[in-house]
């Protein structure tokens, strides 16, 4: 029994995914009941027939409502199945996908429909940016006024300083990642930036400016979790999981022995690479953190893609385009299909699931075996690496 | 006595005494008495699980680490922007945030600085980084 539990290979079965953006007439509720129906649409399994829910949200003080995961269940008739709610920044919707994998691997459910859903545009940008400057220690660091821009911002001078990396390789990111944006239907911002624009667009903290920054959004995305044989049933093309991998950092930034690179990502990358008995150069097609510019090129390279300190150049260079040696954030990423934090990792699975089945359409990577998922909690307080394989 | 730019928490014991060492004109953080390891800003039990802390007293010589000048500043720092954040490396393995202030010139990362207590008002201190 053990062993076959053990062996139980867990498949994304099906996807849905409510459109990003400043959804001004929808709430949470509204929001999840639109990830899940799209997830449903079409499907030979009715919404009620799921074993359980695991539900991402990070922030209730955002959106004001408590309990907010038990509101967005009931809001889709599944109150009286076990629900649990999962938390870790804005890594919270590849926590919520982990949760659910372990529930399904040790035997606890067969089928957990897993939705992550954050309403984020109702108040000020300034007190939103407050309210993520109070994730920063509120005793020693948040007294400080520093942004969560400028954590952020603090790793991209060190970066700068020690590999040379260059205003015009962060923006390369934002240009990118704007390209695909401009194409994903789902996105918040559907338009093309230029470098020079994006080179001089206003500071917010230093040397980040306002088209380094990811975008303050609200949204929802589902993915339906199973037994691969189960996955069958539902699908030809189930997406199997086949490492998932975590780390995490100290919470003062300035405790960290190294601001070029996170801890917790490298941890991640290789326990998860490890699982899946595979390496970076496996992986087809990546969706990695980029809350700012420069969280993309040190993800890049925490991830095994580039060595330290080469990854802005091939950015620049165009490398993590399609056709390129590493296609990323080819979705838009979170800076242009935005950021509704605990929806954003599960937003990941969903991308990488339509492309492993060509479901692209104009955006596709042909042949597209192996996804990665990089989801980054905060500074890197919580991060976690999930790999996808097609399954047919 | 009250501690930061901005403070969001009550104050516990350990930070109130460490404003008072400020007041005094005092950087005072803690060691471990069992482990010898060293903490500043101060903590009142070792990560380790000890909790026979003592007082460390620090010189604040540092090296600038990384800095950031914030312009779009969080609601409760809106009136103090533009600021510069930085990160400081001390010795003992000790990095602290502080802003740096004083300076005519970009700040460049390997400079040498040093950490001062800043007294905001008469009963609010906090540290702050100035070219050494």
């Amino acid at each position: 029994m053990r062993e076959e539990q053990i062996s139980t290979v867990v498949s994304v079965a099906a996807v849905g995914h409510a459109k990003f953006g400043k959804r001004k007439t929808e709430g949470i509720r509204e929001l999840g009941y639109e990830a899940v129906s799209d997830l449903f649409q079409d499907l030979n399994m009715n919404h009620t027939d799921i074993d359980a829910t695991v539900v991402g949200l990070a922030a209730d003080s955002f959106s004001g409502q408590g309990a907010p995961a038990a509101l967005i269940v009931d809001e889709i008739g599944l109150a009286e199945k076990p629900n649990i709610r999962v938390e870790s920044a804005c890594a919270t919707g590849t926590a919520a996908i982990k949760t659910a994998y372990s529930m399904i691997k040790g035997g606890m459910h067969d089928t957990v429909l897993v939705l992550g859903v954050e309403k984020m545009t109702s108040i000020s940008s300034s007190y939103a940016t407050e309210l993520m400057a109070r994730a920063g220690d509120l005793r020693w660091e948040f007294p400080f006024g520093c942004s969560f821009p400028g954590y952020y911002a603090l790793m991209a001078s060190a970066h700068m300083d020690k590999y040379g990396t260059t205003r015009e390789m962060l923006s390369s990111v934002g240009v990118k990642n704007h390209f695909y944006g401009a194409k994903n239907p789902n996105a918040h911002i559907q338009k093309e930036i230029g470098l020079e624009e994006a080179m001089n667009a206003v500071q917010i903290a230093s040397p980040l400016n306002l088209y380094d920054c990811s975008l303050i959004s609200d949204g929802a995305a589902a993915v339906l979790l199973t037994k691969k044989d189960l996955a069958r049933k539902i699908t030809d093309i189930p997406i199997d999981i086949i490492g998932i991998g975590s780390g995490s950092d100290t919470m003062q930034i300035s405790s960290r022995r190294s601001l070029t690179s996170l801890v917790g990502t490298k941890r991640a990358a290789k326990v998860a690479y490890h699982m899946a008995g595979i390496s970076s150069q496996d992986v087809d097609i990546a969706e990695v953190h980029d809350c700012f510019t420069i969280a993309e090129i040190m993800a890049m390279e925490d991830l095994g893609f580039y060595p330290p300190g080469e990854a802005g150049q091939a950015i620049l260079d165009q490398q993590t385009y399609i056709g390129g040696k590493i296609p990323t954030n080819i979705d838009g990423g979170l800076k242009s299909k935005g950021h509704p934090l605990g929806a954003t990792g599960i937003s990941q699975a969903v991308e990488i699931f339509k492309q492993l089945r060509n479901e692209g359409k104009a955006v596709q990577v042909d042949g597209a075996k192996i996804g990665l998922s990089h989801n980054v909690g905060q500074t890197g307080q919580f991060v976690n690496v999930v790999l996808y394989k097609r399954g047919d | 006595m009250k501690f930061g730019h901005v403070s969001m928490e009550d104050y516990p014991r350990v930070v109130e005494v460490f404003s008072e060492n400020l007041a005094n004109n005092k950087l005072v953080g803690s060691e471990c008495g069992a482990c010898q390891k060293k903490y500043f800003p101060p903590r009142s039990s070792c990560e380790n699980l000890h909790s026979d802390m003592q007082d460390l007293e620090i010189s604040g010589a540092a090296t600038l680490k990384a800095f950031t000048i914030i312009h779009f500043a969080p609601d409760s720092m809106a009136n103090k922007a533009p600021y510069v954040v930085a990160i400081g490396e001390l010795s003992d393995n000790i990095s602290v945030m502080a802003h740096l202030v004083g300076i005519t010139t970009k700040p460049k990362i390997g400079m040498s600085i040093q950490l001062k207590v800043q007294k905001l008002d008469e009963k609010r201190y906090v540290y702050k980084y100035v070219p050494a």
